[in-house]
């Protein structure tokens, strides 16, 4: 199992046995961009570019890029999901549209339209799921939503209105059903979180007391729900009860930083954490079943997004 | 192709001056300068103007998805006054002046080759006023000279752009007003006459306000003030005759008390040769270019920023005259080494919000450099230079090079002068860089090499000065910055104009 970190300051990826975290490698990315997450598959990532409207072809094995494929310009690519092997599909934010990209050939195919400033994806029950932050201007200009594509045709079959505003971080539970985090406005305190049945397109349950701007959100078993902020570490949300068992103003501080870039769990049930740290070499954090720091792997400047692949 | 006729004032020379011109990309340049004599007075006065227009064509690097692209929005208009009032320059114990100066650039900010910005205007207002007065005070044997100066220096920026690729609309104004002035004593003979010294204060305040500052701070405003003091022996009859030469400066800033030195020795070595040790401290304050920068998503100002320091630095140089058949030249060497606390650079933070932020550098360095003349007027010239500036974080080792700091430059040079014509080309080297905070991602050195040729000619009463030059005469691409393209091979042709004596 091979964990990649997306270190965003310095255009790397951190790529590293789980097992065996000292064989690290470094793989620069370019000269300029400012990615914040990648999608993987196999030994392939794909990483867009932020700034740089490109996305990254990253074979993992090799430790090296092997192709960069241009996006319309002004996308702002932030975001992707693997349809298939050869097929990926890449967040415009800066052009509310998603490209689907063939990650094999380099080339890049018509952009399809979806909400205001999507950014993240998620797959459930054959449809993809691209999460709209609904942001003009960087601030929220209404509630997020999902658009929602055919996995196999990526055909748009429709739109989901959710409750909360700046839809970001998602994730899916092992019965199918969206979980998406709405980060709210900054300094608000006003994140919330909505779940989302993937068959009738709807959202079926809202919740609220999120805290300060939380962005990842990850299930490590279906009772916990873990979630992160730079504003406070790592929260801990129960789906079950509908209730917290570590409430953000109670969150855990990975060593001893009440802050965390984001968590991220491996295939294994591990959890990890992304030390918040920008301006200076970072590490992740490797932590136990009580969000205690177990390891540290040290990673490059500003790690902002973890994955984690077999090859 | 074209020319640009230059016209530069000489303080003292001719009392008219021209410059006219043409250049590749556009570019046009005309300026004036003039000065006269008005009974006891020396009044000067110039305007200048330049336009570009900066557009080319480029090829995209590979790494940010390759393809052809225009380089657009990149024109820019300036124009510039001046006018001085002083005393005449002929007229021993005493001289003032008063300059008033007046600009403004207006220009086209393209932004990255890969996110171009079509609409991004920049417009830059500034008004400056100076004056400065020096008058011998007599003190015995040897007169005390005694400088004084004043100054105020407005700044007014607009950045504004509707539609940026990547972020909200910005319409940004930002004021900074500079205010200084100091005094020095010079000259003091102490010691019966060994060693002159010379005692003196400075100030000055620096206010900017911003649209970009959070609304709860509504200006920044920084006041820094200091005393120095320095001497000098005269040469010792020591072996070698050195020169001593110390100097301590106090400031009180924002920071607290700070103080600076810089004590050295300079000695004759055998053979025309000199040597020179120095040791200094430095402190700088930040200027208001280190609060305005736009880069990325965001930029905020740091209210917070603090003044640059160098706790100790040590140089040591030498240099030594050698023949070599018809050639006299010259060899010296410098090595230097000392740490910047607090120096000043733009980051991002999590958020892609930049700012000008503090960081410990580790600084090393030496240079080298050669030339050789010969009487029929042939120059060489040859320089290389390593320098490490490495980021020193708390608990670490030294990191990576700064970004976007070459670790090694270095250059040839070669000129010929006869008669009325002078030919040069010299040929420079940037190293590799690091376009980030980290040993990653490194930017490849280029070589780039330019081409000059002027002549003299006179003409019904007036003296014409014509060249013309070319830089990246063999249409080097190669960046310093990744984003920034750079247009290749340009040529400039210039004509100075002066009256004839």
């Amino acid at each position: 199992m091979t964990a990649v970190v997306v270190n965003s300051v310095e255009v790397t990826l951190t790529v590293f046995p789980v097992a065996d975290p000292s064989d690290r490698r470094t793989v620069p990315l370019g000269p300029e961009g400012s990615p914040v997450g990648a999608s993987v598959r196999g030994e392939l990532a794909v990483v867009p570019m932020g700034i740089v409207p490109a996305v990254a072809i990253v074979d993992l094995a090799a430790g090296e890029v092997i192709r960069t494929v241009a996006l319309p310009e002004g996308s702002g690519a932030t975001g992707s999901h693997f349809v298939n092997d050869s097929i990926a599909l890449v967040a415009n934010p800066g052009l509310n549209t998603v490209s689907p990209v063939n990650v094999l050939r380099g080339t890049v195919g018509a952009a399809i339209d979806a909400g205001r400033y999507p950014q993240r994806f998620a797959e459930s029950g054959g449809r993809i799921f691209v999460v709209n932050s609904e942001l003009e201007n960087f601030a929220p200009a209404g509630n997020g939503t999902l658009t929602v594509l055919d996995a196999g045709t990526l055909e748009m079959l429709g739109t989901v209105e959710l409750s909360g505003e700046n839809s970001g971080g998602v994730t899916v539970a092992s019965d199918g059903r969206l979980f998406i985090m709405n980060s709210g406005r900054f300094g608000q305190a006003s994140g919330t979180l909505s779940v989302v049945d993937p068959a009738s397109m709807s959202e079926v349950g809202f919740h609220s007391g999120f805290g300060e701007f939380p962005g990842t959100v990850v299930f490590q078993s279906n009772t916990r729900l873990l979630f992160s902020s730079w504003s406070f570490g790592i929260a801990e949300w129960n789906p079950s009860t509908g209730s917290f068992a570590r409430a953000p103003d109670a969150a855990a501080a990975p060593g001893g930083i009440p802050s965390a870039a984001g968590v991220a769990i491996d295939p294994e049930g591990g959890i990890w954490s992304l030390k918040p740290v920008c301006d200076a070499p970072s590490s992740v954090f490797e932590l136990n079943a009580e969000l205690e720091v177990r390891s540290e792997v040290p990673v490059g400047l500003c790690p902002t997004g973890m994955v984690f692949t077999t090859f | 192709m074209g020319g640009v006729v230059l016209v530069r004032t000489r303080s003292g020379g001719p009392p008219l001056t021209g410059t006219v011109g043409v250049g590749s990309l556009g570019q046009l340049r005309a300026a004036v300068d003039g000065h006269s004599h008005l009974d006891r007075w020396r009044v000067s006065a110039g305007i200048r103007a330049s336009k570009l227009d900066g557009g080319f064509g480029f090829e995209q690097d590979p790494r940010v998805g390759g393809g052809h692209a225009e380089r657009v929005n990149a024109d820019s208009e300036e124009y510039g006054v001046r006018l001085g009032v002083g005393s005449l320059r002929d007229r021993p114990g005493e001289s003032w002046e008063v300059t008033l100066r007046g600009s403004r650039l207006e220009r086209g900010v393209p932004g990255k080759s890969f996110a171009p910005s079509r609409h991004a205007r920049q417009q830059l207002d500034q008004s400056a006023g100076r004056f400065r007065i020096e008058r011998f005070l007599a003190a015995g044997d040897q007169p005390i000279e005694l400088r004084m100066r004043a100054g105020v220096d407005h700044r007014r920026f607009h950045f504004i752009d509707p539609a940026p690729p990547l972020g909200p609309p910005f319409d940004d104004r930002s004021g900074a007003l500079t205010l200084d002035l100091g005094t020095e004593f010079d000259g003091v003979s102490l010691v019966d006459g060994r060693v002159t010294a010379g005692v003196g204060f400075d100030a000055r305040t620096l206010t900017l306000r911003s649209d970009v500052l959070d609304p709860a701070v509504a200006s920044i405003r920084r006041v820094d003030a200091g005393v120095f003091a320095h001497a000098e022996t005269e040469p010792l009859p020591l072996p070698l005759t050195p020169v001593l030469h110390g100097a301590l400066r106090i400031d009180r800033s924002p920071e607290g008390p700070v103080a600076s030195h810089e004590l050295s020795v300079r000695a004759a070595i055998p053979a025309g040769g000199h040597l020179h040790l120095a040791h200094r401290s430095a402190f700088s304050p930040p200027s208001p270019g280190d609060q305005f920068f736009r880069e990325g998503v965001g930029v905020v100002p740091n209210p917070d920023l603090r003044a640059e320091r160098v706790p100790g630095e040590i140089e040591l140089a030498a240099s030594v005259p050698f023949g070599a058949g018809s050639f006299d030249g010259q060899f010296s060497a410098l090595v230097f080494r000392g740490d910047i606390r607090d120096h000043i650079v733009w980051a991002p933070d999590f958020r892609f919000v930049w700012s000008p932020r503090n960081v410990d550098v580790r600084r090393r360095g030496w240079t080298l450099r050669s030339e050789l003349r010969h009487p029929m007027g042939l120059a060489i010239s040859g320089n290389v230079t390593r320098a490490e500036a490495r980021y020193l974080r708390e608990g670490a080792a030294p990191s990576s090079q700064l970004a976007y700091r070459p670790r090694l430059t270095g250059g040839f040079s070669a000129s010929w002068s006869h008669a009325r014509w002078r030919l040069s080309t010299g040929t420079r080297y940037v190293g590799s860089r690091f376009p980030v905070p980290a040993p990653v991602n490194e930017l490849p050195g280029f070589w780039s090499t330019d081409l000059g040729v002027s002549g003299r000619g006179r003409l019904a009463g007036w003296e014409f000065e014509p060249s013309l030059r070319v830089d990246r005469l063999f249409d080097e691409r190669s960046p310093f910055i990744f984003s920034i393209p750079e247009p290749g091979r340009t040529v400039r042709f210039e004509i100075d104009i002066r009256r004839a004596p």
